[in-house]
């Protein structure tokens, strides 16, 4: 599908220092960046500020922007970066903290309170197996299991090769059964 | 582990939109990000964009130019030439050892001495 005309007028304006047309894109392109920014981190400041970060990259990277793919499609993939970061981030401060004998963080903010699906012990034991993969392994389960993309569009975002995504999501699901496994 | 099962914990996680006022946090993270002064490593990476090809075509300007005026009939190597380094030789009769003492010696600071 072309880029919108309206999406690519508010991109020209943005770019050229406009405040209401990055505004525009900041509100049309919310919630499909919370959606997948949530479903990397959980809910929660990490998330919220993961957020505003890959909104603030997509204006520094609007000079370069060429209208190749849709904004949003740019966007989740400056989103899942910045994901990916984070996670990286989270890995090496409870590696420190395992270090010296602390509990680390849990690794995904998971909200508990009055949600009859979060009673499900299966459920969260797939939750808490989901939130020990690492980055690349996350990012694929998201992009393609839980936001059903196609395997190219999936390496379109993630910048590899669809034979990696395909071998990403393999191991990932043999990680999780793994994990789950041992849990049970 | 089946896919659709990931999916169903999945999906209980995520959010459809942030905390409200999302919109007005990013724009003002947005003009925080414009006004700072640019970092240290950024204010020397566009000079250095700049003057990086300058000096290196420069480089190679004065590398052709000497291999160029390469003086072959007094040994210089190409090596030698690329750098810029001359062969100097001495006569049998001038040659002596050099010592350490020689060089970082108290004899070195004798006025007169060489």
């Amino acid at each position: 599908m072309p880029l919108a005309a309206s999406d690519r007028e508010l991109v020209e304006r943005a770019a050229h220092g406009d405040e209401g047309a990055f505004r525009a894109i900041v509100e049309r392109h919310e919630r499909a960046v919370a959606r997948t920014v949530t479903a990397m981190l959980g809910t929660g400041d990490d998330a919220d500020d993961a957020g505003q970060e890959a909104f603030i990259r997509l204006f520094r990277a609007l000079p370069n922007f060429r209208g190749e793919s849709e904004v949003a499609t740019y966007l989740t993939r400056i989103a899942v970066n910045v994901c990916c970061d984070v996670l990286e981030r989270r890995r090496k401060r409870s590696g420190w903290i395992r270090l010296f004998g602390g509990d680390a963080d849990p690794p995904i903010e998971v909200d508990d309170t009055g949600d009859a699906v979060e009673t499900d012990e299966r459920k969260r034991a797939v939750r808490r197996a989901i939130a020990a993969l690492d980055a690349k392994h996350r990012a694929v389960v998201v992009l393609r299991i839980l936001e059903e993309r196609p395997t190219r569009e999936v390496a379109e975002l993630l910048g590899v090769p669809e034979g990696t995504v395909m071998s990403r999501l393999k191991r990932a699901l043999e990680k999780l059964a793994a994990m789950l496994e041992k849990h049970s | 582990m089946r896919e659709d099962e990931i999916r169903d914990a999945l999906r209980g996680e995520r959010a459809d939109a942030f905390a409200p006022g999302f919109a007005d946090r990013t724009l003002s993270r947005w003009h925080a990000a414009r006004t700072a002064p640019l970092p240290l490593s950024a204010a020397l990476t566009r000079p250095f964009r700049v003057l990086a090809p300058l000096a290196a075509a420069a480089a190679i300007v004065f590398a052709a130019l000497s291999v160029r005026h390469r003086d072959a009939a007094s040994g210089q190597t190409l090596s030698d030439a690329l750098l810029g380094a001359r062969r100097t030789s001495v006569q049998p009769s001038q040659q002596r050892a050099v010592t350490l003492d020689d060089i970082y010696g108290l004899g070195s600071l004798k006025p007169g001495a060489e």
